[in-house]
């Protein structure tokens, strides 16, 4: 069976392709599916940490986790779909309006 | 190793779906006649004839509708918790989900007002 | 474990639950006021906020955990409430005259100021990871929307997505670093937490990685380099009222969030999180400075010299003495009322067709209007750290405040980096006196504008004649924490 430390490698690496997404891809809406991953990674920490622990703890934060990506995922996504309607760009490189 | 063990008829089943997959492509790919015309190339749905490109695009308008469903649809995770346990709070947890619904419903209450489940 | 919070609770929750059912009667309530009467809806934010102000008087003094030990009313808690609540009524105040001016709706402005607010006073109160972690993101998603809150505005979006993508990735960072505490010691309440760590089991790299983890999310909040690359941009495109509550409010609920759970979670790994923010003050202080030092556009400006102050707060908490805490407490309180005040007089220079950020924009303030070019030289003195304000006094505790604990050096870098901000510092003001007036347009305040400033300089120099009434507040505030049990520093890092 899997133990804690499959499920703490596993989220660990889900972890490092969210990091590693939101820093090289270049596109906005693979920005935030990273940002979506690496929440998940984080979810699935708790889960597995709360089951190793025998608690429903970990389960009842996810509930937390869940619904806060979700709004900020909306509001992400609105962000996005107000600046293409101004820049036709989904490319974070393309707004330069302020200096990086 | 229990990890191998536990995982073995899965890897079992993966290999044979695949074997099997890729000889009965591979068989009709090399017995099948092959007469192309326009027809046999179209898209087929469910027999009605195609009209447009599959690949169109969605009005941004839909991911307004999305996002607010993706807000509220998740908000019902909530409610599942509360649910099981709803027998130990008893009326106190029939008021506070009450409450809890009901900063929802002020929520869709501004959405609606202000015109943002307006499709048109 | 008793499920059903009691009456009692809900009585010490009183300051909270006014906020929720005012912004959410204003919520409804703002729909059916007609575009020409939107002033309204900014006095009746300002009127909610007060009656929270009003609320929390009876928790002063008091030293409570309610709700099966996640929520704290203490002085810690009170003390950082009333500079969020403060800070957001001057943000409205501020507002209005710059809501006129760009033509926006009203009621989503002052209803998300609310509810940032509100996840100010839940992360100021949480002593548990999760309602710390509620309160933070009720806090952030408002921002986002409000940075982003003027739609046409190229600048504006593109400050909101900034902030949105690398404020997102900062909470993950930050919550993977609560689900890492929460596997190790096996509960999210701070107070097990402490227990847990005094004898780590498990891995004590694992411990060092999860503390490490919250230290790098809750940098980014406070905008500590190397955490700090979306302040500039986030501040100099959001609208001017929120880049000034997001530099104060936010900056001020986050380093309650950070103090409480280095000092009464980690109160056993001391030694670890204090070399990491000893390296985190260091760097802010140093790397805001000399930035800000080239920057023409006041926003900016103000961005980078609200990094260096991030630095000068977190060296409070390296000391992590008693003094070392209560001086951190005072020096965001100044700093809120120098940052609010100086942010409210660039707000103040935007007219319509003149954005009234840039340094040059300044020139022959001092003839146009003498009052406002002094109230700005009285929040760059300060900011500089020069006697007779409370910029000074605030320093002063704070560096001597690390020099108690044995980080003789840290007080020395802070020290030379006070001297080279008063250059920038006198840059502005240089403008306002030595140059020739630009424009001879009128520049038309609002009296609550006038009102807002002349408070927020009156505080500052008033704070610095008589500090010791804020410095005896800011103490007993100190002591609800418990921080007598950090040992002090060993040898000198």
């Amino acid at each position: 069976m899997p133990t804690l430390n499959h499920f703490l490698v596993l989220s660990g690496l889900l972890f490092a392709i969210g990091t590693a997404g939101v820093f090289l891809r270049r596109n906005l809406i693979t920005i935030l599916l990273s940002i979506e991953i690496m929440l998940n990674a984080v979810n699935l920490t708790f889960v597995a940490v709360g089951r190793h622990l025998g608690t429903v703890d970990g389960q009842i934060i996810t509930f937390f986790v869940m619904t806060v990506a979700a709004a900020e995922a909306a509001v992400g996504l609105a962000i996005v779909i107000q600046l293409f309607r101004l820049r036709e760009s989904l490319n974070p490189d393309a707004f330069t309006s302020l200096k990086w | 190793m229990s990890i191998l063990d536990a995982y073995l008829p899965v890897v079992l089943f993966l290999l044979v779906a695949l074997v099997v997959t890729a000889a009965m492509l591979a068989a009709a790919a090399l017995i099948h006649p092959s007469r192309q015309n326009i027809v046999k190339s179209q898209a087929y749905e469910c027999g009605i004839e195609t009209t447009t490109d599959a690949r169109d695009r969605y009005s941004v308008r839909y991911y307004l509708v999305a996002m607010l469903f993706v807000v509220f649809d998740v908000e019902t995770v909530f409610l599942f918790p509360w649910a099981v346990i709803l027998d130990e709070l008893l009326l106190f947890g029939l008021i506070e989900m009450g409450i809890f619904l009901g900063i929802l419903v002020i929520g869709y209450a501004y959405a609606w007002r202000t015109g943002a489940l307006d499709w048109a | 474990m008793q499920v059903v919070p009691t009456m009692a609770d809900m009585a010490w929750l009183a300051p909270e639950l006014t906020l929720t059912v005012g912004l959410l009667i204003l919520l409804i309530g703002g729909l059916f006021v007609p575009r020409d009467r939107q002033s309204a809806i900014v006095w009746a934010g300002f009127v909610v906020l007060g009656a929270t102000l009003a609320a929390l008087v009876p928790q002063a003094g008091r030293d409570v955990t309610i709700a099966n030990g996640v929520f704290a009313v203490d002085g810690f808690a009170v003390f950082i409430k009333v500079i969020a609540i403060v800070a957001a009524m001057i943000t409205l105040e501020t507002s209005r005259h710059w809501l006129t001016i760009e033509g926006v709706r009203a009621t989503e402005y002052v209803v998300l100021v609310m509810t940032a607010t509100l996840g100010m006073m839940v992360m100021a109160s949480g002593v548990d990871l999760v309602t710390m972690f509620i309160g933070l993101e009720t806090m952030a998603v408002s921002f986002y929307v409000m940075v982003g809150y003027l739609k046409p505005n190229r600048r504006s979006n593109e400050a909101a997505l900034k902030y949105f993508v690398l404020g997102t990735f900062s909470t993950g960072v930050l919550i993977y670093g609560m689900a890492w505490t929460y596997g190790l010691a096996g509960s999210t309440r701070i107070a097990d937490i402490a227990i847990a760590a005094a004898s780590p089991e498990g891995s004590i790299v694992a411990w060092r990685f999860a503390i490490m983890l919250l230290v790098a999310g809750l940098g980014f909040k406070i905008a500590a380099v190397p955490f700090h690359m979306w302040a500039p941009d986030v501040y100099e495109g959001a609208p001017t009222p929120i880049a000034s509550f997001l530099s104060v409010g936010s900056k001020a609920a986050s380093f309650a969030m950070l103090i409480r759970l280095m000092l009464e979670a980690f109160p056993s790994a001391s030694s670890d999180w204090r070399s990491a923010l000893y390296v985190l003050a260091a760097l802010s202080m140093t790397v805001g400075n000399i930035a800000a030092m080239t920057q023409n556009n006041l926003k900016r400006l103000l961005a980078y010299s609200s990094i260096a102050h991030a630095g000068y707060v977190t060296i409070g908490l390296v000391a992590a003495t008693p003094r070392g805490i209560s001086a951190s407490l005072v020096y965001i309180a100044v700093y809120a009322c120098m940052q609010m005040g100086a942010f409210a007089i660039v707000t103040a220079l935007r007219q319509k067709g003149v954005p009234g950020e840039e340094l040059h924009e300044f020139s022959g303030l001092a003839h146009r209007r003498p009052w406002m070019a002094f109230a700005m030289l009285i929040f760059m003195i300060a900011l500089g750290g020069i006697p007779p304000t409370a910029g000074f006094m605030g320093k002063m505790w704070l560096f001597g405040a690390a020099i108690d604990s044995g980080y003789v050096w840290l007080a020395v870098i802070g020290v030379a980096n006070s001297v080279l901000s008063v250059y920038y510092y006198a840059r502005v003001v240089m403008w306002m006196w030595m140059t020739p007036q630009e424009s001879e347009a009128p520049l038309p305040i609002a009296p609550s504008m006038a009102i807002a400033i002349s408070l927020a300089a009156a505080a500052v120099i008033i704070g610095g004649l008589f500090p010791d009434q804020l410095f005896t507040w800011a103490e007993s505030s100190a002591r609800a924490l418990g921080v007598v049990s950090v040992a002090p520093a060993l040898t000198l890092r």
